[in-house]
């Protein structure tokens, strides 16, 4: 047991004895003196509902939070009154810049109200007669057993770093413990998806593990950040689009549709994030676009690995298509780095000379 | 930056090579022969769809996954083909079953899964100006939402310290643990909004049980850490939630509480069955959580003496008056004697009837001459 109590409580006298004291009716009621700001928040939009934003105000809200946290280590909320004697719960995160991003809340709120359950929202009878071949269905297997890896490992990089934070960025810990739940979800949303029917799981990556482990092993918040919000689900993203606009039954469609729009959130929050830490730390820059030069070329692994590329060229219709679909994504990724202020990372990521290499160019 | 790949892909002649092979359609192809178990699953009930339980069948099911299960450590899931040294080692930690499993663990996680719900959306907010309050009700009140608030948060940074150390073998588990770090977040939440939309906004925090907390956190094991947390704190607090509902002032507190004490219930169920999962698996680490737990119920009463009680008093009784407050002592010692007798009940099932007696509540209750339930569980 790691934390000892100051006293033994139970063979304690005075503890006895102030309980004697309140069940004969003599209360202190001191505590309801101590009131703090006021607050009768009340939905700004009634259809939506109580929102985090509609709560932010005054003191409770983010706005006033100093850039490092000094004054809160223990889990009292944000705007609470705090009495001397609150323990330090050991959190090791506790700069707003390491963190932050405006938009958190509202992702928040959007993974909540567009919740589904893969057990009973996927149209799983769907599958029971498939438009494609017998190949083409062992190929969306072997990508989903990808997906699978990603849920996991992606799961385990939210968690990892959400018991760190301090309790003073509490939206920034709820939106964590929905990367945690959505990521849970797309493990099993694509477990259930390779097994129903006649299924089967495909090989593990060797390459796509070690980008997982690349992105898991982090030394910073906002390293993990970068490489598993908007570099790894960028891709995520693209391959959810992808795998709706070549389904061929209505069970594909959702699931590929519902892996785009829970993606969307985690790069969403990585591009927010990024730019709000590079704007209150321009000089963070540097170590981001170290960390992301040896996470692109880890993804570079992954992506020319036979069980990620050769699956997608069948599911895509052949070559060309997967290429295209190559192109898209990274162009789409590195405007986002750009729009973080992570700069143009054409020049230097190692995705560009991958990207020449499928044209057929030299590197 | 901690691992750094075992390639460098710019410089890689093997890579180059082989996209100049797939673009001439030459596919290796070796992914489709992984060997793996091709097997008929299907919804066998249709009305809950595809669950986990549908596919624990096996090398894919959970039933026969080994106490150790030698060889995995990376990303691969249960069931999947890989070559156990070329795998990307993740390093888990706990990599024994007994360190995590519980009975029913899939289908606490499917009944996670289906039950969600949006504090912002289901909780009837907009009401809340209907019912008139009293300002000592609402100031009680906001001291009770304080506590939730402050509490709930610790069964996410729990969950979530253990998560990541998990090997990936245990997915169910895994799940189980987001899906309740996901619920406590939003019960956080929506104690937090309760109480700011209330008219007094958030009261004092409580070092008496900051220290619970803290105890909590810093658990040795996880099973240590689980029954504290999931089968002690959290079974004390689906108590309060069922008490709350009772006293609660207004409908739309009343409603607050059903939806979070249907998630609280599955973990303390889950709690209940890994402890059980323990005692019938690996009984020697008995004293350990006899040990654990001696701590855990020390700090526990020390929250007996703390505003908290008072706030429930004055709820319960609906007031300071002297003869409200008598009427909150009667309900609320019920109450905190329910907590104990239910804990004990939970040990018992469990298969941890042992710990009663040596429980630091049993000498205490008696002490005190409350909780007439306590003696007769003993």
């Amino acid at each position: 047991m790691a934390y000892i109590a100051p006293k033994d409580y139970a063979a304690d006298p005075e503890i006895v004895a102030k309980i004697l004291r309140t069940i004969s009716g003599q209360l202190e009621l001191d505590w309801m003196k101590r009131v703090g700001e006021p607050a009768a928040f009340r939905p700004s939009q009634p259809s939506r509902g109580l929102t985090l934003d509609d709560i932010n105000q005054g003191g409770y809200g983010p706005d006033k939070l100093p850039e490092v946290i000094r004054h809160n280590f223990s889990m009292a909320p944000r705007g609470s009154l705090m009495p001397p004697g609150l323990p330090s719960l050991g959190y090791r995160v506790n700069r707003k810049s390491d963190v932050w991003a405006d938009v958190a809340a509202s992702l928040f709120e959007e993974s909540k109200s567009r919740r589904w359950a893969p057990a009973r929202d996927v149209p799983w009878s769907a599958l029971d007669t498939p438009a494609h071949d017998q190949r083409h269905e062992l190929a969306l297997c072997q990508i989903a057993t990808g997906l699978i890896s990603i849920g996991l490992v992606s799961c385990d990089v939210a968690a990892s770093w959400e018991w760190r934070m301090n309790q003073e960025f509490h939206e920034i810990k709820y939106l964590l413990c929905a990367q945690m739940f959505d990521a849970g979800r797309i493990a099993e949303a694509f477990r259930k998806r390779a097994l129903y029917g006649g299924g089967s799981l495909g090989v593990d990556s060797r390459p796509l593990g070690e980008l997982l482990k690349s992105i898991f092993l982090s030394d910073t918040y906002p390293e993990a950040s970068v490489s598993m919000n908007l570099l790894l689900f960028s891709w995520v993203q693209a391959i959810g689009r992808h795998w709706a606009a070549h389904a061929s039954n209505a069970a594909d469609a959702y699931l590929g549709g519902q892996l785009a729009q829970d993606a969307t959130r985690f790069v969403s929050y990585g591009v927010d994030h990024v730019r709000s830490h590079l704007h209150a730390r321009p000089l963070q820059a540097e170590a981001l676009a170290d960390h992301l030069d040896l996470c692109e070329n880890a993804l570079v692994g992954a992506l020319g690995a036979p069980e990620l590329i050769e699956p997608l060229v069948i599911v895509s219709g052949g070559f060309e298509p997967a290429a295209a679909f190559y192109r898209r994504t990274a162009s789409e990724y590195f405007r986002r780095c750009d729009a973080a202020g992570l700069g143009d990372r054409r020049e230097v990521s190692a995705l560009t000379p991958f990207l020449r290499m499928l044209q057929g160019d030299s590197p | 930056m901690s691992y750094y790949g075992s390639a460098d892909y710019r410089y890689n002649d093997d890579l180059a090579l082989r996209m100049r092979d797939i673009k001439k359609g030459n596919l290796d192809l070796g992914w489709l022969k992984a060997g793996t178990e091709s097997r008929k699953f299907a919804t066998e009930n249709k009305k809950r769809g595809l669950t986990y339980m549908d596919l624990n069948h096996g090398s894919y099911g959970y039933d026969d996954l080994p106490e150790l299960p030698r060889g995995p450590r990376g990303a691969a899931p249960r069931g999947a083909a890989f070559v156990p040294e070329n795998q990307a080692d993740l390093e888990p930690e706990l990599n024994r079953k007994t360190d995590v499993w519980a009975y029913k663990v899939a289908s606490f996680t499917e009944e996670a899964m289906s039950r969600q719900w949006d504090a912002t959306t289901d909780v009837p907010w907009k009401d809340l100006d209907q019912y008139p309050r009293s300002e000592e009700i609402e100031i009680a009140f906001a001291q009770l939402c304080t506590f939730f608030t402050e509490v709930e948060l610790i069964a996410t940074d729990l969950p979530a310290k253990w998560l990541w150390r998990m090997n990936n073998q245990f997915s169910e588990v895994k799940h189980f643990i987001a899906t309740q770090a996901m619920d406590e977040a939003r019960h956080a939440e929506v104690f937090r909004k309760r109480a700011l939309a209330g008219g007094i906004g958030l009261m004092e925090a409580l070092p008496q049980t900051e220290h619970s907390l803290k105890a909590i956190l810093d658990g040795d094991t996880y099973s240590e850490a689980s029954a504290f947390m999931h089968l002690l704190a959290e079974g004390n607090v689906l108590t309060m939630f069922r008490f709350s509902e009772f006293i609660s002032p207004t409908p739309v507190d009343k409603r607050i509480f059903q939806l979070v004490m249907q998630d609280e219930a599955r973990h303390v169920s889950y709690g209940m069955q890994h402890l059980k999962w323990i005692m019938d698996h690996a009984p020697e680490q008995k004293e350990q959580l006899h040990r654990a737990l001696d701590e855990g119920e020390n700090v526990t009463i020390n929250q007996f003496d703390a505003a908290l009680t008072e706030c429930m008093i004055v709820l319960a009784g609906k007031g300071t008056k002297p003869e409200q407050i008598q009427e909150g002592i009667k309900v609320v010692g019920n109450m905190q004697a329910k907590q104990i007798t239910e804990y004990f009940h939970r040990l018992e099932r469990a298969g941890f009837a042992e710990r009663i007696p040596r429980s630091k509540f049993t000498p205490m209750m008696a002490d005190l001459g409350i909780g007439q339930g306590v003696k007769a569980a003993l």
